[in-house]
This record gives C-alpha cells, sequence and structure tokens, in this order.
C-alpha cells in the first residue's frame, strides 16, 4: 500500500527501487529533553545544545540539537514514509556525504524526504543508497542533507 | 601546537605511542597532517544501546531483541552505528583539542562505514588523523579522518571522515 507520500515495498521489490521518491513525512518535534538525553548517551555536552543561557547568547540565540540526534531521528521518519517488508536483519551499513546546513533549533518539528539513488544486489540482500532530507519548520533551508547506505537482507 | 603521551589507567600501550594532539587557533594550520590517539578504551554496553534506541525511536531487533539477534549472523544484540559514530566527542576530548575555541560545530561527515559489528560489551577507541585545514570566516575547518578501533578486531567498528568547524569568537556567519 502506498499514498502520495509513504512508499511500502515487500523484500524482493527492492530491486526495484532506484529513483523512487518518498516523503515529506510528518512534522516531529526534538524537544530539549531528547536533547538532553542525547548528550548523557554521547557524552557530548557541547553548552550549545544543553547551556540555556550560553547558547542564548549564541549566534543560534538559542539551544540546538546535535546534528548526529537529527541524523538519527531518520529512522522514526523513514518509518512512516519508507517501509520494507518480509527483510530479515537490515542494518545501517554506512553514510557518504552529510551536511548540517542549519540548525535544529530545541523545541522545533522537522520532517524528512528522500529518494533512493542506487540500488546494488548482494546476493543475499540488498544494497540502498537513500539521500535524506531534513527541515524544519519555518526554516529555509535545510537541516540535514545525507546519503544513507542501508542494507537489507533476506 | 603541543603534542603529548595520553595518559589514562590503561597502560598496556607504552606511553609514547599514545598522541594526544592540542593547539590554539592561531596553531590550526600546523595541524594539517598530524595524527593523534589512540583514545583511552571506551565500552558500549546494552544499556547504552537500550537508551539509544529509545532517544532515536530506533528499536530494530538486531539492537534490543536478544532472542531475534542471536539467531542473526552477529549471534548477540549491536550497537546502532550512529551510536558509535556519536562517541566521538569522549574519546576526542582526550586526544585532540582546540584549547581556545569557544564554539565547535559538527558541520558534516563524508564517507561513513561501519566493518565490524560493535556487540554489546566491546570497547571501542579512536585514532585519527588531521586530513585536511581551511579557513572559513571566522573560523577554522578541519576534516579529521577518524578510525574507531574494536578490541579484539581487525576491522575497525567505523571510520568517518567528520568535517568539524572552530569558531574563536561566538561569531557564526550566517552562511554557515
Amino acid at each position: 500500500m502506498s499514498d502520495d507520500r509513504s512508499v511500502a515495498f515487500a523484500f524482493d521489490e527492492l530491486a526495484h527501487a532506484e529513483g523512487v521518491t518518498f516523503g515529506p513525512s510528518s512534522w516531529r518535534p526534538v524537544p530539549q529533553q531528547q536533547i538532553d538525553e542525547f548528550a548523557d548517551l554521547t557524552g557530548d555536552h557541547n553548552p550549545i545544545h544543553v547551556d540555556e543561557d550560553l547558547a542564548a547568547a549564541s549566534p543560534f540565540g538559542t539551544r540546538i540539537a546535535h546534528g548526529l540526534l537529527t541524523l538519527s531521528l531518520v529512522v522514526p521518519h523513514l518509518k512512516e514514509t519508507f517501509k520494507v517488508t518480509g527483510s530479515g536483519t537490515n542494518v545501517n551499513y554506512g553514510l557518504n556525504r552529510v551536511r548540517f546546513p542549519a540548525p535544529v533549533p530545541s523545541g522545533s518539528r522537522i520532517r524528512t524526504s528522500g529518494r533512493v539513488l542506487e540500488v546494488t544486489d548482494l546476493g543475499n540482500g540488498y544494497q540502498l543508497v537513500v539521500a535524506v532530507t531534513f527541515e524544519v519548520e519555518g526554516g529555509n533551508k535545510p537541516v540535514c542533507v545525507a546519503e544513507f547506505v542501508f542494507r537489507y537482507y533476506a | 601546537m603541543n603534542i603529548s603521551p595520553f595518559r589514562d589507567d590503561d597502560r598496556e600501550l607504552p606511553e609514547v605511542s599514545r598522541r594526544a594532539l592540542s593547539a590554539t587557533m592561531a596553531q590550526f594550520p600546523l595541524l594539517l597532517g598530524e595524527t593523534f590517539g589512540p583514545s583511552g578504551w571506551h565500552v558500549i554496553s546494552q544499556q547504552d544501546i537500550d537508551d539509544f534506541a529509545g532517544v532515536s525511536q530506533d528499536d530494530n531487533p538486531i539492537h534490543v531483541n536478544k532472542e531475534f539477534a542471536a539467531a542473526s549472523t552477529y549471534g548477540q544484540p549491536i550497537a546502532h552505528g550512529l551510536l558509535t559514530l556519536a562517541r566521538m566527542v569522549p574519546m576526542l576530548r582526550q586526544v585532540f583539542s582546540i584549547t581556545d575555541a569557544t564554539l565547535r560545530i559538527n558541520y558534516g561527515l563524508d564517507r561513513v562505514r561501519f566493518p565490524a559489528a560493535v556487540r554489546a560489551g566491546d570497547r571501542i577507541r579512536l585514532r585519527g588523523e588531521v586530513k585536511t585545514v581551511t579557513e572559513v570566516p571566522g573560523g577554522w575547518q578541519a576534516v579529521l579522518s577518524l578510525a574507531y578501533e574494536l578490541e579484539n578486531s581487525v576491522k575497525p567498528a567505523c571510520v568517518a571522515d567528520w568535517v568539524a568547524r572552530y569558531y574563536l569568537e561566538a561569531q557564526v556567519p550566517d552562511s554557515r
């Protein structure tokens, strides 16, 4: 089942996924609590993420999400817009180019859209290079553009 | 620029083979080509993995379901690649620092791969090289080629080129 914003593939259909576009996903908030948890989990307590006063005096004017938190949130967004059924294991094999052109202010909402750039048959599965663009509500440039390399195994 | 042996409680390596780099913003160009690390060993626990699954909402069973993971090619739960990647900060702090930078920005990443899976309880450590140094308005950009070594593994857990920007004054140009 697909609508105009989400796509769904059975495992074998991934062979024909190249060029498919999907999204945008629904807006999802990035609350400060999530940023704080990410800081604790990664040990990245850069004040720009967690110190309200220092961040207020920074060029950003407020606390911002870690770029890698934004990147990690691809999963719930893809769950909504890019579904693969019938695969055994799927893994994040890597990333190609990633940039964070604009910050994600604490408490703002983001969404993603994407395109399958490349499909490779691995014999026991498929490797997909998926370009994902993250935007923030009210923003005029993307907050993240990333090429994910996903592997889906039978 | 200062190159000193990195010391921690783990003395298995001769100290001379561990390089902790520190420099001021004025010394930034001198960093080009320098290597740093390895950092101390750093454990990734199942609790870390579960917490990361909670924060990222990535509850792929290969990370959080013991039975599923046991039946997989990995034999037990493995860390999210992005968890491993994101652990760069505490490890990097041990072996690479710009002492007078007031703001550090993760500007992006170039090629990232996760050649070996990190199982719950495994230890990783970081080493790297300053691949490029570029002046940007108000600061410096460095591309750090990072290798996350995995204990008892020939293949690293992660290799990544990290694009970091360091600013002296809190003046990040709007054009970042």
